[in-house]
């Protein structure tokens, strides 16, 4: 991708002819090897790296820190530095689905706090936490970009408007089952 | 790809867009942006596809485009024939879809219930679009469709006959200023940039966006994107950089999509890489998609998120222009102010400075959102009043509710009350209220809205978003936040506002980024503007919004129940 022209067939195969060097054999390393390949194994190139790396594992592991690490010739403090800056990133497992709440200005001047207080209430548990059976993890999100929405909340890729906080106990009960 | 190549393949795609490919009867286009797809947009394409599929339709092209900025009608289907007439159906859901199908694309006939309102249409016609011209009209993912409308055109003018200089000389002269915030002259700060030495150079598109409330530029990115990618291509040659990114938030799945598929494109046509034009002017364009960090908007703290390090902002001196990108020059502008280059470039500066005022040349995006009617985007030229935007286009306050305030310029900007409905809009006016014009976020508030509460809603985000390298930034929104929070809580004194007033003044004027430096703006305002419902809050327990926890109970009833907790509900 950093190569003015794009199109470089003999290299795409000799990538996808690549094993893995993970000791464990887990094929999801053979995936992001393509990936840092694609950047040249540049280390400017660790952030794009990491979203590629929680997009396969779900979350960043130190044993996935560590391979990226090395792999880009960077110290795992500096990696370590960079994950936990940035909000997107997570070093513990998340659940299957994320139901993230809008808190951007639109929602907030149309109640999502109520929404927010209501479905903590309805899932037991608290923003940034995990229900038990790993399902769904509680997120907010500073703006989606459906302000005539407002106030939503999303579920993966489905997004959900024009909510009000009694519409939040039905919501759980009926929508989320479609995700279970 | 030659002047005379672009030419032809525009000539081409504009009749093919006229009659139709194959001479077809329909063309359908089906606004799908962020927005549209929340709304709905995907189930009625996926609808009217089965539809049309399912009748055996052979003369109905559908076509996919951004949004056009009327959000609160979404989903939005376009039904143009082939005489040229259009029909715009509005607030479509999978039912209406499948009428539309058998009414109008069988039977000829019109669905007139399911037509856009007088009214919704004149959100559209009362703006002047410049920048969202192509947005909700051009199939997004189609070259020859942003060809056909130009494209590319002005990258061929400056090529084949302008000198870097000239193309500077071009941008200065219509005055454009940054669209990002700061309303910097950008033919100045491209002619720094041009000016430095050292090599290579490097040209930013800032994409981050990271305003909550702000979706003027994600609109651009997904509706648009060519735009964008011409504009850097032009910037390219008038600085000497052979090299651009587009700094793009992770939050916009859509855009970063579209964006790539766009850049795939280009490179295809000959229209970035190599020897563009056949002038021996080489650009390469990728992106760089951000991680969730407010930070990283500023220009210091996006170029070392670019470098794949911690975004925490650097001092300014040095500026980009001489120490940027691994320390070599480079340019950042922002999604706006890229997008307005090819059209400056085409039809000349002087055609672009009939537009705004004398200090503030073009038209600038605004996102309306809020207790606004007519939520989405607007496209007006500088100089136009608060009160037009909010009420001419805007629609006004729903359910009959009072104006209050209008907060501009996201959480670095300022909430502008009633009494300042008819300033006009642009950089300097907004500035001498205490707010900023920012990215173009507008929120309306009405008397629901606690004033306090949006300070403390906004410190909160600066908050949790502060880098942490400065202490101004670190320590002091955070004690500014924990005065604001106890007075939400009615556990406020008279004292803490003086405690709050010189915080403020500290983490201005020390902080060293704007994220910081701007970060006391709410306060500031609603302190100058709104200071009665701080004294209300304090004094008397009372939130006269109804919106702060424990004093929603009317003024008696606050302070009887002074000191005593009640649950919020």
């Amino acid at each position: 991708m950093n190569q003015i022209s794009p199109k470089a067939i003999s290299n795409a195969a000799r990538i996808a002819a690549m094993e893995t060097t993970h000791p464990s054999g887990d094929p999801r390393f053979a995936d992001l090897d393509r990936t840092i390949e694609s950047y040249n194994h540049e280390p400017t190139a660790l952030i794009q790296v990491l979203h590629a790396a929680q997009q396969l594992f779900g979350y960043l592991g130190a044993d996935v820190l560590l391979y990226i690490a090395t792999a880009l010739k960077l110290p795992i403090s500096h990696v370590y530095g960079v994950v936990t800056f940035y909000h997107f990133f997570t070093t513990v497992p998340r659940g299957k689905h994320q139901i993230m709440v809008c808190r951007g200005t639109g929602c907030h001047v149309r109640g999502s706090d109520a929404i927010l207080t209501v479905l903590e209430k309805e899932l037991g548990i608290k923003k940034g936490e995990t229900t038990k059976d790993g399902l769904f993890s509680l997120t907010t999100a500073r703006c989606i970009g459906a302000c005539a929405l407002a106030p939503v909340l999303s579920v993966g890729d489905g997004v959900y408007g024009k909510l009000t906080a009694d519409k939040i106990p039905q919501l759980c009960k009926v929508e989320l089952k479609k995700y279970v | 790809m030659n002047l005379e190549q672009l030419k032809q393949l525009k000539e081409k795609a504009q009749k093919q867009i006229a009659l139709r490919e194959g001479g077809k009867k329909y063309r359908v286009v089906i606004s799908m942006g962020t927005s549209g797809i929340a709304a709905g947009a995907r189930e009625v394409m996926k609808t009217m596809l089965d539809e049309i599929e399912k009748r055996g339709f052979d003369d109905v092209e559908v076509h996919v485009t951004g949004e056009h900025g009327l959000e609160d009608i979404e989903p939005v289907v376009q039904v143009e024939e082939a005489g040229g007439e259009k029909t715009t159906y509005a607030s479509l859901d999978t039912v209406k879809a499948k009428k539309i199908v058998a009414e109008h694309l069988q039977k000829g006939r019109k669905v007139n219930n399911l037509i856009i309102t007088q009214r919704d249409f004149a959100f559209l016609t009362k703006q002047t679009k410049i920048i969202l011209d192509n947005c909700g009209v051009i199939d997004v993912e189609k070259i020859e469709e942003y060809i056909a409308r130009d494209g590319y055109a002005a990258l061929g003018k400056i090529l084949t006959g302008m000198t870097p200089e000239q193309v500077i000389g071009e941008i200065k002269a219509s005055g454009l200023r940054g669209r990002g915030g700061a309303g910097f002259p950008t033919g100045l700060k491209w002619e720094l940039m041009a000016r430095s030495p050292a090599k290579p150079k490097y040209i930013i598109c800032n994409a981050d966006e990271g305003d909550p409330g702000a979706f003027m530029n994600r609109a651009v990115l997904e509706g648009d994107p060519h735009r964008v990618i011409e504009g850097m291509a032009i910037g390219g040659y008038a600085m000497g950089a052979n090299r651009g990114f587009i700094y793009i938030r992770a939050e916009y799945p859509l855009a970063i999509k579209r964006l790539q598929i766009a850049i795939n494109q280009a490179y295809e046509h000959g229209l970035l890489g190599k020897n563009l034009f056949e002038k021996g002017f080489d650009f390469g364009l990728e992106l760089r998609i951000g991680a969730g960090a407010f930070v990283c908007g500023e220009e210091t703290a996006l170029m070392r998120s670019i470098e794949g390090r911690r975004g925490q902002p650097m001092p300014r001196p040095p500026f980009p222009a001489q120490r940027g990108l691994w320390g070599k020059p480079s340019n950042i502008n922002n999604v706006e102010t890229w997008a307005a280059v090819p059209v400056i470039i085409r039809k000349g500066a002087a055609w672009y400075s009939t537009f705004g005022t004398e200090k503030t040349k073009g038209t600038k995006v605004f996102a309306l959102a809020g207790k606004i009617k007519n939520t989405g985007l607007v496209e007006v030229p500088f100089g136009t009043s608060l009160r037009d935007i909010i009420y001419e286009i805007g629609g006004g306050i729903p359910d009959g509710k009072q104006f209050k305030a209008v907060q501009t310029g996201g959480p670095s900007g300022g909430v502008i009350p009633a009494q300042h409905l008819d300033t006009p809009v642009e950089y300097e006016t907004l500035q001498k209220l205490g707010s900023i014009m920012g990215s173009g976020g507008m929120v309306v508030m009405d008397e629901d809205s606690c004033m306090v509460d949006v300070a403390r809603f906004f410190l909160e985000f600066c908050c949790d978003e502060s880098c942490g390298k400065c202490p101004p930034c670190r320590v002091g929104t955070k004690q500014m936040l924990n005065l604001l929070e106890k007075i939400c809580r009615g556990e406020g004194e008279l004292t803490d506002l003086d405690k709050l007033e010189a915080l403020c003044v500290v983490v201005r004027d020390a902080s060293l980024c704007g994220l910081g430096q701007a970060a006391p703006n709410p306060v500031l305002t609603t302190l100058k503007y709104f200071r009665h419902e701080y004294e209300q809050h304090i004094r008397e327990h009372h939130c006269v919004a109804g919106v702060c926890g424990n004093l929603r109970l009317s003024p008696s009833k606050s302070a009887a129940t002074k000191g005593s907790h009640i649950d919020a509900e």
